[in-house]
């Protein structure tokens, strides 16, 4: 898990991305309604869906791909109708993307560095920067068709920063790629935003990583923003909804299950206890819904009660959490009607 | 991963270095051109067409000689059957390339990034149309020794090298345009090529019908219609009947028209409309 770091980057400075009302049909298929945000310098916004959400039909109408049927958008204050100049503003890894593999990694920054403009020997010098950053400064001159997943990824990015953007979006960056490769690139996008002061706007399944490094959130649904804000906000937002259907999941050791369900189920207040999923060893408890809404004393009270008493039983605990506090329960409440 | 230190806020001068940068932009068809160019010929799809063009046009000339000991076939019957082999697979190798073009970078996921640039997309097109033309010049330089050969002295070995370069540059202008915009409206090189080869065959074959079976006025328009037609009646008049050029200058138009037209729909229309997706509207 990549550890937020201490800096956070400031909320009073001026909107770089303002998005208003955006909108897109696919003939009868409404794939946005009305994408509404903002988002600051130096902030990471994780963009989140489930599949065919409108994610990448967001991302490629604010990268200028698409043109949206109604709304718009405007980049430091660049109006979406100057596409040319939004696309000097902007990098972006968009998903899939192919390289040339007969190009040295070095080439192919360079080739795109003068696209944006830079004169070659310029170009050059700051393909190399890039290349260091990204931590490929060994591999300049190998072809692309030799690098690994990762290399790629890494590469992409670089070459998203060619032009120092203000905004950069990455779409699903860590797809395909190791613990190890999502982690060292996690910390590379956090770098980014942090040290150069640049808004990222992160596409990703990944929600346990978004929680981690994302500032705000946009959780999209059947092309509606469903939940937006500050991570914090955004999970203390809907934490209240669904710690009204009090559920807490419970981890213990394979060899203990059928005794913490005795256990559990004698106890008062449980309404149900159900494995989840096919992982061994995880319960899920569901308790009596109480009188006074909120999470209160008494569920706290509850929660000892439980620990206590499988303690006692002398069950193996490997984990224990109340359900509704992490991002990914967020995203399974909100989008839990499309993927039914 | 390394922990260099990157510059930060730099980005806060990008403004005013994006309107610097916008008039350094102007060469970027060059750019496009350059990186086309490495991309056929080193990556080796214009070398392997070549390389077998080059084979098969030895064969022919190999054949034509053979065939001329026994027949007696003019040595000016025999350069302009070779020209015509030139213009046939010069052309064909020109909409190969061009059916790549933008269909294979779209498969390929590598058209995205071009797009993303402030280049205009009538700049990637032309940078790539540019390249596509290339290997042209080269099959006609491969012709040359075999023209000279089948020649034997006989003053048409000039002709047909300026008539040959002249109207074989208007046909490979065509035949790459068209591949590109089969390309242009093509997600994949498998439809793009498909398309590119039927059409270039509803071209061709005509032209290895006997004069009589083109009859009636629907046949012989469209026998007008077509360069490769067009390009075969001219050539065979002035180069094998020693006609001149003036009394055959209409069956120039053909080829002329056809890359003209070709090129006009590729840089004014498919230039501003290039997409990531060939069916997005």
């Amino acid at each position: 898990m990549i550890e937020k770091t201490t800096y956070q980057a400031s909320n009073s400075q001026p909107d770089l991305l303002v998005a208003q009302d955006l909108r897109k049909s696919y003939g009868p298929r409404r794939a946005l309604q009305g994408l509404t945000f903002t988002l600051k310098a130096g902030r990471i916004l994780g963009f989140l869906g489930p599949n065919g959400a409108g994610k990448t039909t967001s991302i490629r109408i604010l990268t200028t791909m698409l043109e949206p049927e109604s709304g718009h958008f405007s980049i430091n204050g660049v109006s979406s109708k100057d596409p040319e100049r939004i696309r000097r503003m902007i990098g972006v890894l968009p998903e899939n993307l192919g390289f040339p593999r007969q190009m040295t990694g070095i080439e192919y920054l360079t080739f795109f560095g003068r696209l944006y403009g830079r004169k070659a020997a310029n170009a050059r010098d700051y393909a190399r920067t890039l290349l260091e950053e990204v931590g490929l400064q060994k591999r300049a001159k190998s072809l692309i068709g030799t690098y690994s997943h990762g290399m790629r990824q890494r590469i992409g990015i670089a070459r998203a920063l060619v032009n120092d953007p203000m905004i950069v979006f990455l779409d699903e960056p860590t797809l395909g790629l190791d613990p190890r490769g999502q982690q060292e690139l996690l910390e590379l996008i956090q770098k980014i935003a942090r040290e150069r002061n640049t808004g990222v706007v992160l596409c990703s399944h990944l929600l346990s990583e978004i929680e981690g490094i994302c500032d705000d959130v946009v959780i999209l649904n059947e092309g509606q923003i469903v939940a937006r804000g500050s991570v914090a906000e955004v999970v203390g937002r809907v934490q209240n909804n669904i710690i009204l259907r009090n559920a807490l999941r419970v981890q213990v050791s394979p060899a203990s299950v059928e005794k913490a369900r005795e256990v559990l189920n004698a106890m008062p207040l449980i309404k149900k206890v159900t494995q989840v999923g096919e992982m061994d060893g995880l319960l899920r408890i569901e308790l009596e819904a109480p009188s006074g809404g909120k999470a209160s004393k008494l569920e706290q009270e509850i929660n000892n009660n439980i620990l206590s008493a499988l303690i006692r039983a002398k069950v193996s605990i490997l984990g224990f959490e109340i359900e509704g506090g992490k991002l990914q329960d967020v995203f399974l409440h909100l989008t839990e009607e499309s993927i039914k | 991963m390394s922990n260099a230190t990157i510059p930060m806020g730099e980005n806060q001068v990008l403004g005013e270095r994006a309107d610097e940068s916008s008039s350094l932009t102007f060469n970027a068809w060059w750019l496009m051109f350059i990186r086309e160019l490495a991309d056929l010929w080193i990556g080796g799809k214009a070398l392997y067409l070549i390389l077998a063009y080059s084979i098969f046009l030895g064969f022919q000339a190999y054949s034509q000689v053979k065939t001329s000991e026994s027949s007696l076939i003019p040595p000016k019957e025999m350069v302009f059957a070779t020209l015509q082999i030139v213009f046939y697979i010069g052309g064909l190798i020109g909409l190969i390339i061009g059916a790549d073009s933008i269909s294979g970078e779209r498969e390929r996921g590598t058209l995205e990034a071009l797009l993303l640039t402030p280049v205009s997309r009538r700049q990637i097109i032309l940078g790539k149309f540019l390249a596509g033309l290339s290997p042209w010049p080269v099959a006609l330089l491969i012709a040359i020794p075999f023209l000279k050969m089948l020649s034997q002295g006989d003053p048409v070995f000039g002709q047909s090298l300026y008539w040959g370069g002249l109207v074989g540059t208007l046909l490979a202008i065509g035949f790459t345009g068209l591949g590109m915009l089969v390309s242009f409206w093509s997600n994949s090189n498998k439809s793009s090529f498909f398309v590119s080869l039927g059409i270039y065959l509803v071209i061709l074959l005509p032209t290895t019908w006997p004069g009589r079976a083109v009859r009636g006025f629907v046949a012989k328009f469209f026998q007008r219609m077509n360069p490769l037609e067009g390009t075969n009646e001219l050539l065979e008049k002035i180069l094998v009947n020693n006609r001149p050029f003036s009394d055959y200058a209409v069956w120039l138009r053909t080829p002329e028209v056809f890359a003209a037209v070709v090129v006009a729909i590729l840089l004014v229309y498919a230039g501003s409309r290039l997409r990531i997706d060939a069916r997005q509207r």
